[in-house]
């Protein structure tokens, strides 16, 4: 007497179909949440907003070397620097690592195996964006793949395979958004990072939009085309809210763009400020050569001239220059960061730190051009990444190493 | 004219019948075992594996080179049972939806349960039931 009796068999399928329509993705999606996060520094330019800016931290007042940490193969494409309390999450060419803050010790690293790598070649899947920090998982794009890492050991957790390039990913609260084609239509996708199951996905006129800054359950989003611009997404669901087309050039490198409750900043040829219903405010021209480089803060924003070799600080409300400072080997396009009293603006050997208020330089750092050797750090666009500022230590990657700096606090 | 050996017709038709069994069975595989192969794909990825294209191959000749050697009922009932297994894969994907996400262990979870039920009503319809009688009411009677 068999055991697969046509009754058992009948029963275990209509059992499994009860049990795959039970867990819908609706079911196990986490709730959705728009908040900052409580990590340190969690994605390239800080949290989800782009500021810069953690203007209630007062960090070290002059740099010394605590340790360097040299790239295996730094990445071609990314600026690699996440920090959470207890890890300094580092993107290689090809692996992601996570250090520990203190010594640069190498707590565990994760490569994406490649599935035609094998002994003689060993290929792997690069890493083609900054990492994210989210809760307990990081969060990072190995080519076409997005993929969430245990933020404690480094193991795979979930993996989203698209079929294209992914140029630019964005975590908002416990969303991760990123641009993806889907049956050869641009799509915007939005993710669960705790389970990778979609949120949702725009399609809207089959645009490629690439997500810049989220904040308060609002996305925005830009658009390349005869003219760009800038759109407002409702985080939940994805959909436009508004759209404003912005005249000259997109910048071909990417787009740097920054919100706070006044408004939208947005970086291209040249600086934009918008407000939170797409209405443009002002406009400041920098040279053909903007750098970028955007940090918000203290009323201020704080934008590089690299034409001019200039940080500019300008009024908030009105684009009106409060100051200029003259920086020397500015990055392209480098980065800029702001704590509580100092401007940080990351140059080809390092960065300076220049006072908030008037521009004045504070102290420097430009000890990596020499450890750098003949790396060029002019044209590669990891050359010199945002310095991480807290209490006690400086994080700054620059050529091909990381550099934990500390001074007094 | 002679030979010093001679050619065992009845060995060499067996093994002809066996090889041809095996492709036979083999395409079959290919057709019904493909989810769940890709299952397996993604817990290999879980646990820091990605398998060679070359793996998946090996993969099916391994299931059905068992299928060819212990399967000992009607081909016939093999065929419809892999075609059904391959058809409600696809209609249970449309019904159910897919996750998108790989290897996270609910989904993985939620697929593997999917394709057992379609394997379980696969093989309630092939291997239990008269199914042949509604084709063949000649053989019936």
């Amino acid at each position: 007497m068999t055991r697969f009796t046509r009754r058992r068999l009948l029963a275990v399928a209509g059992g499994s179909f009860v049990a795959g329509a039970a867990v819908r993705p609706s079911v196990v999606r986490s709730t959705q949440r728009f908040d900052a996060g409580v990590h340190v520094w969690p994605g390239p330019h800080g949290d989800g907003r782009g500021t810069g800016a953690v203007p209630e931290t007062t960090g070290p007042t002059e740099a010394t070397v605590a340790w360097e940490y040299e790239y295996r193969a730094p990445s071609v494409s990314a600026v690699p620097l996440a920090l959470a309390d207890e890890t300094l999450i580092v993107g290689d060419r090809d692996a992601m690592r996570g250090l520990e803050p203190t010594d640069g010790s190498q707590r565990w690293s994760y490569a994406l195996p490649h599935p035609f790598a094998d002994s003689t070649r060993p290929w792997r899947n690069a890493v083609q964006l900054p990492p994210w920090i989210v809760d307990d998982r990081v969060i990072a794009v190995f080519d076409t793949n997005v993929c969430a890492l245990a933020l404690s050991n480094g193991r795979l957790q979930w993996r989203v395979q698209t079929n294209t390039n992914i140029d630019a990913a964005l975590v908002a609260g416990n969303t991760v958004v990123f641009d993806g084609r889907i049956s050869g239509t641009n799509a915007l996708w939005a993710l669960d990072t705790e389970t990778g199951v979609e949120r949702w996905m725009d399609t809207t006129d089959g645009d490629r939009r690439l997500p810049i800054a989220a904040t308060d359950g609002r996305l925005y989003t830009v658009r390349y085309g005869d003219r760009w611009s800038v759109a407002a997404h409702d985080l939940e669901t994805g959909e436009i809210d508004w759209r404003e087309s912005l005249e000259g050039r997109p910048l071909a490198s990417g787009p740097r763009a920054a919100v706070t409750d006044d408004g939208l900043y947005v970086g291209a040829e040249s600086l934009v400020a918008l407000d939170r219903d797409g209405g443009q405010r002002w406009r400041a021209d920098l040279g053909t050569a903007f750098g970028r480089a955007l940090a918000v803060a203290h009323e201020l924003v704080f934008a590089t001239d690299v034409d001019a070799s200039e940080v500019v600080a300008l009024e908030t409300t009105t684009g009106d220059r409060r100051w200029s400072a003259s920086v020397s080997n500015l990055a392209r396009p480098g980065g800029l960061s702001v704590d509580a009293d100092t401007v940080y603006a990351s140059t080809t050997d390092g960065f300076r730190a220049l006072e908030v208020e008037t521009g004045e330089e504070r102290f420097r750092f430009d000890g990596a051009s020499s450890a750098n050797g003949d790396t060029d750090t002019t044209t590669s666009p990891t050359a010199s990444g945002p310095v991480i500022p807290t209490v006690d230590r400086l994080y700054q990657s620059v050529g091909n190493r990381v550099y934990a700096l500390e001074g007094r606090a | 004219m002679s030979t010093s050996t001679t050619l065992n017709f009845e060995s060499l038709g067996n093994v002809v019948t066996l090889a041809g069994r095996f492709v036979g069975v083999f395409i079959l595989v290919i057709f019904a075992f493909g989810p769940i192969l890709q299952v397996l794909e993604t817990v290999a990825v879980r646990w820091g594996f990605l398998l060679p294209d070359w793996a998946t191959l090996g993969g099916y000749a391994v299931v059905a080179a068992v299928v060819t050697v212990g399967y000992r009922g009607s081909i016939d009932d093999l065929t419809v049972f892999c075609v059904l297994t391959f058809a409600g894969s696809l209609v249970v994907g449309f019904v159910f939806g897919s996750f998108h996400v790989e290897s996270s262990w609910l989904a993985i979870g939620r697929e593997f349960a999917l394709f057992v039920g379609v394997v379980s009503l696969a093989a309630a319809v092939a291997f239990r039931s008269d199914w042949r009688a509604v084709f063949r009411s000649d053989e019936s009677t």
